[in-house]
């Protein structure tokens, strides 16, 4: 059996590869993208069981892609967790996606939350 | 000397007495050149009148010829001294020197001379004799060549003062026209008296009446002294005030003609008062029809106004007040305009530095906002490998390593606090910062506080209460995350300052319009005079505390700057040694940012 499989949406190489690392370790398979265009095609191809979205991303923004996640019935059962700079912003979707962490994101924080959802999917 | 009663004399005493109040009244006011002229001429009428009046009652005419030399020395120095008055009154005493005086003065003297020595020579009184026809036993005389020279001078004497308080009643205001009209009344009385004798037209035989004139005249003077105060303020100080002043000054009557021109506003219109004076104002300020329109019908402004001048723009501060008769009737308007152009460019230059000022501020809020922006991402990324790294990701790691691991998270912890406190302080001062208010309950916005401080609280063993009014609504409006930042950095500094006892947070009801989020704690206190700063980013009440406390000094700035961004207030009640209490008041209706903004 696979492990189940994680998208990092971020454009940050560096802290891309931090999320990918911390979710490696909490045996998610990761895919990461950089950018927005790349993301919604990729999200054609493959049904994530989480997806780690940076909400400022370059020429397709993050809420974009949150909203075409939350709107195709295929990607029904992934959820999102969104990181973003802005706490305000955070609060603002937190309600939209499943969850919202503020940047800096600590790998702690994600892996924990990470594992969280995986288990609520997988039951 | 023989004396007989006649009823004739009792005018005359009248006159006399009347003459000797004013010289009374004039006594305790004689601080002024003129009040003391006024003086002498009051007591001058006196003797003359007393004089007559014994002339008068006088039976034999050796007695009446005495008492009619006596008259002599009033009546032949009263034109010099009318006139001298006169002088004085229009404020024009430097006229009046030693050398004019003595010149003046030969006239009256000779008189005087003439007349006690008459019996040898007749140039006054040709001939006396006693007149029994009349009502009364009368001196008659006749006169001598030195009496119709004596009178010519007289005549010019008074004449030129007459003249002389004309002058000025042409230039006066209202109040001082009436009180120099009365002054007149007072000085042409007696030449109608006078005349009338001169020319034999007397109703009654051998009565001289100039005397009698002069109790018209003391009646008029004194009641122009009396009703008028002319001694008291002199319209020639209020000339004078008008004269100099630096303010134009333009007095319009109902029609809007021009009734009085102070030289500064001649000057602004480039005009002399002969030519302006009963003109329109159309006409006056023919330069600036826009404004003359503009304030046609105002009876009462103050503003400021723009002219252009010789393609130079000057600024004005125009003020229009209405003028009142004593039965309240408009009768006028009083146009006053001061020259502002300096102050108003001193203002430019101010206004230039503030904008540069806000500009600067605004430039240093950008910075700030940027710095804070790109700090993040590395600290992002320093602290993403650390945590990996503490994690065993990297590989298994010893137990100092892993301290040591702990340490670069709390100070990478602390540092992003700090950068996002910089950023929200940069962003409300450039008033970057956008509110989200949405909809939310009591325990939303204190639950996350209690569970961020408890920790710290417990370590310190304060006891953290809250407690949420039941009169305040479930449902609460505004932006959750903000409100939660200013009530968790004003308890985190609760908690932080204080070493002993509790920290409560309340949540109540103010009025129909406002609740409020209250922190009291036990800790220290804040000095009364720390009270005005310590909402200023980077103050702590002192140094010591920010050094025992750490922090950045922006917490108070921004939940001030936060509540004020969301129509609220931040309200400090806290004396050294008693504690501390916060009270944020906020409307139930977040406002609309552009309000605040403005």
């Amino acid at each position: 059996m696979t492990n189940p499989l994680a998208l990092v949406i971020e454009d940050d190489w560096e802290l891309a590869s931090i999320f990918a690392a911390g979710l490696q370790a909490a045996e998610f398979e990761t895919e990461i993208i950089q950018n927005g265009r790349a993301a919604l095609i990729r999200l054609d191809d493959i049904v994530p069981t989480l997806v780690i979205l940076d909400l400022h991303l370059p020429v397709v923004s993050g809420r974009d892609i949150l909203n075409r996640i939350k709107s195709d019935t295929r990607l029904v059962e992934t959820k999102v967790i969104i990181t973003t700079a802005d706490a305000a912003a955070a609060e603002a979707l937190q309600t939209k996606a499943d969850y919202a962490l503020v940047k800096p994101v600590r790998p702690t924080h994600l892996l924990k939350l990470a594992t969280q959802l995986r288990s609520m999917t997988s039951t | 000397m023989h004396w007989q009663y006649t009823p004739y004399i009792v005018p005359l005493l009248i006159a006399t007495l009347i003459s000797l109040t004013i010289a009374r009244y004039t006594w305790q006011r004689r601080a002024t050149l003129e009040a003391k002229t006024f003086l002498w001429l009051a007591i001058l009428v006196a003797v003359w009148t007393f004089g007559y009046a014994l002339e008068l009652a006088g039976v034999d005419l050796a007695t009446k010829i005495f008492w009619a030399k006596a008259q002599y020395l009033a009546i032949a120095t009263l034109p010099l001294v009318w006139l001298m008055f006169a002088v004085q009154y229009i404020g024009k005493g430097a006229w009046i020197t030693r050398k004019s005086i003595s010149l003046l003065a030969v006239v009256p003297i000779i008189t005087i001379i003439l007349v006690w020595t008459n019996e040898a020579h007749g140039l006054v009184w040709k001939q006396t004799r006693l007149d029994a026809n009349g009502p009364f036993p009368a001196l008659q005389v006749e006169y001598g060549a030195w009496f119709w020279l004596y009178s010519a001078f007289s005549y010019l004497l008074l004449l030129g003062g007459t003249l002389v308080l004309f002058s000025i009643l042409r230039r006066s205001t209202h109040l001082y026209r009436r009180q120099i009209s009365m002054l007149l009344v007072g000085g042409l009385a007696p030449w109608v008296g006078n005349g009338i004798y001169l020319t034999g037209l007397s109703p009654i035989p051998n009565l001289d009446l100039t005397p009698f004139a002069f109790t018209i005249s003391g009646i008029a003077i004194a009641y122009g002294l009396f009703r008028y105060h002319f001694l008291d303020v002199l319209p020639i100080a209020r000339r004078a005030v008008m004269e100099g002043m630096r303010d134009g000054v333009v007095v319009l009557d109902t029609q809007n003609r021009v009734v009085d021109i102070n030289p500064a506003a001649q000057r602004a219109v480039k005009r002399h008062s002969s030519a302006v004076l009963g003109q329109t104002i159309d006409q006056l300020f023919a330069d600036w029809p826009d404004l003359v329109d503009r304030f046609r019908d105002v009876t009462e402004v103050v503003t400021e106004i723009a002219i252009n001048n010789n393609h130079k723009q000057r600024w004005l501060e125009l003020t229009i007040s209405p003028l009142y008769s004593k039965r309240k009737q408009l009768i006028g308007r009083l146009v006053v305009f001061h020259d502002i152009t300096k102050r108003k460019q001193a203002e430019a230059v101010v206004i230039r530095a503030r904008d540069q000022a806000l500009a600067a501020s605004r430039l240093k809020s950008e910075f700030l906002a940027r710095i804070s922006h790109e700090l993040r991402t590395p600290l992002n990324a320093i602290l993403g490998h650390t945590e990996l790294f503490e994690m065993g990701v990297y590989g298994d790691i010893t137990d100092k390593q892993k301290q040591a691991t702990q340490k670069i998270i709390n100070n990478c912890t602390n540092l992003t606090h700090l950068v996002n406190e910089l950023l929200d302080q940069a962003s409300l001062e450039s008033g970057k910062l956008i509110l989200n208010n949405n909809a939310f309950t009591a325990t939303d916005l204190i639950k996350p506080i209690q569970t961020k401080i408890n920790g710290l609280a417990k370590v310190k063993e304060i006891k953290l209460t809250t407690w949420v009014s039941p009169d305040l609504p479930e449902t609460l409006h505004g932006d959750l995350y903000r409100l939660q930042q200013v009530l968790s950095n004003l308890v985190g500094n609760a908690v932080k300052f204080t070493e002993s006892g509790w920290v409560q947070i309340d949540l109540t009801y103010v009025d129909d319009a406002h609740w409020a989020m209250q922190v009291s704690d036990t800790g220290p206190g804040i000095p009364l005079d720390a009270h005005e700063y310590i909402f200023d980013p980077f103050r702590q009440v002192d140094g010591s505390l920010t050094r025992l406390h750490g922090g950045t000094g922006l917490g108070l700035s921004i939940v001030k700057d936060l509540t004020t961004l969301m129509g609220g207030q931040v309200v400090l009640d806290s004396r050294p040694g008693q504690g501390s209490t916060f009270t944020v008041i906020l409307p139930f209706e977040p406002v609309e940012q552009d309000d605040i903004l403005g």
